[in-house]
């Protein structure tokens, strides 16, 4: 292996191989060649200061602190989900009230049993369970004709 | 031993206690953890403010959700799926990456002086902030690979597990990731090469 293979090789070697610790075409070149062997030290050196960097970085601050502030987040956040979740459970009911439960419906349409003639009188038949009222108008052509539930007991 | 073995190992015992509700166990979980999480945020954020944010979040989804952590994969694993979650949520809010290449820059030069010279003639301060930097500006995918994997010590397995990956596509990661930060180390620091 020359220089420039060892270069490229050491680019994406295992640093065991960089410190000259396999059998590796790797290493035995950096046995016998210095100039390979600063670099791969260099190479070594340079990783072990960012691990050595990122091992001492700290947050800012005391653990306890931080700790204590987190857990009165958490439980705040806590509080707000089943505050959300109650309202939820509220807006659910209510809405529950509105479609379910009985209420007073829109009076059905009545059934079409009423045959206006032409002119004159004319007959109106109620469906059973209904009354039914007629109201002439001052216009002979409009006549109201309500249909509406029964008042009378069987 | 890695950092999340580390970790694993010292809080086996809080997890269930916390779990259950034992009075100080769950201050003391978060308290164990609170630097490793830092740690990871800082990697994933690749900024120092928003690593303290991204921890903050991580202490208060824990202190929430520790009931549901069933157990079925390992605490430390589970621990830092929710901190990837939180920084990428986070990501999406603040983008600042190049705020910690400065400080560790600035960081670098003022402890200089007083740093002993591992490098021989190659001063200490310049190497570790290139290096810093140069880590920082990966893509992400690959920060997470190299850390977890040349300064973790992670197994790909384990790799794998907690990026949800293949081990094949974490090892391409970890190749990327090593080629550009050795590579422009060796060129932007051409003295790395010299004989001594």
């Amino acid at each position: 292996m020359d220089c420039t293979a060892a270069r490229r090789t050491m680019l994406e070697a295992e640093r065991a191989e960089l410190a000259g610790l396999s059998g590796s075409e790797l290493g035995r070149h950096l046995e016998s060649c210095a100039a390979c062997r600063a670099a791969a030290t260099g190479i070594l050196a340079a990783e072990r200061e960012l691990g050595e960097w990122l091992a001492a970085a700290r947050p800012r601050g005391g653990a306890a602190d931080a700790v204590a502030r987190a857990a009165a987040a958490s439980r705040r956040r806590a509080r707000f989900r089943r505050m959300g979740a109650a309202g939820s459970l509220l807006a659910a009911a209510a809405a529950a009230v509105l479609l379910f439960l009985p209420h007073a419906r829109p009076p059905a349409a009545p059934p079409l049993a009423a045959k206006l003639p032409e002119a004159g009188g004319f007959s109106v038949t109620a469906s059973p369970g209904r009354d039914v009222v007629v109201m002439h108008t001052s216009n002979p052509k409009i006549v109201v004709v309500w249909y509406l539930p029964s008042r009378r007991t069987s | 031993m890695s950092e999340a073995r580390g970790l694993e190992d010292a809080v086996a015992d809080l997890v269930p206690r916390a779990q259950r509700g034992e009075a100080g166990a769950l201050d003391a979980l978060l308290g164990a953890c609170r630097d490793t999480i830092y740690r990871w945020a800082l990697v994933q954020t690749a900024d120092a403010e928003d690593a303290e944010d991204v921890t903050q979040e991580v202490l208060i989804r824990v202190h929430g959700s520790l009931g549901r952590y069933e157990g079925r994969s390992r605490f430390t694993t589970w621990l830092y799926r929710i901190t990837r979650n939180e920084a990428s949520n986070f990501g999406r809010r603040v983008r600042s990456r190049l705020r910690l290449a400065d400080a560790a820059t600035r960081e670098a030069a003022a402890d200089a002086a007083s740093s002993a010279d591992p490098l021989g003639r190659i001063h200490a301060g310049k190497v570790a902030a290139l290096a810093r930097d140069l880590l920082l500006r990966l893509p992400r995918r690959q920060r997470e690979v190299f850390h977890l994997a040349d300064i973790e010590g992670c197994t790909a397995d384990e790799i794998a597990e907690r990026l949800g990956m293949s081990p094949v596509t974490a090892r391409v990661h970890l190749l990327h990731a090593r080629r550009a930060l050795r590579s422009q180390l060796l060129a932007r620091l051409p003295e790395l090469g010299e004989e001594v």
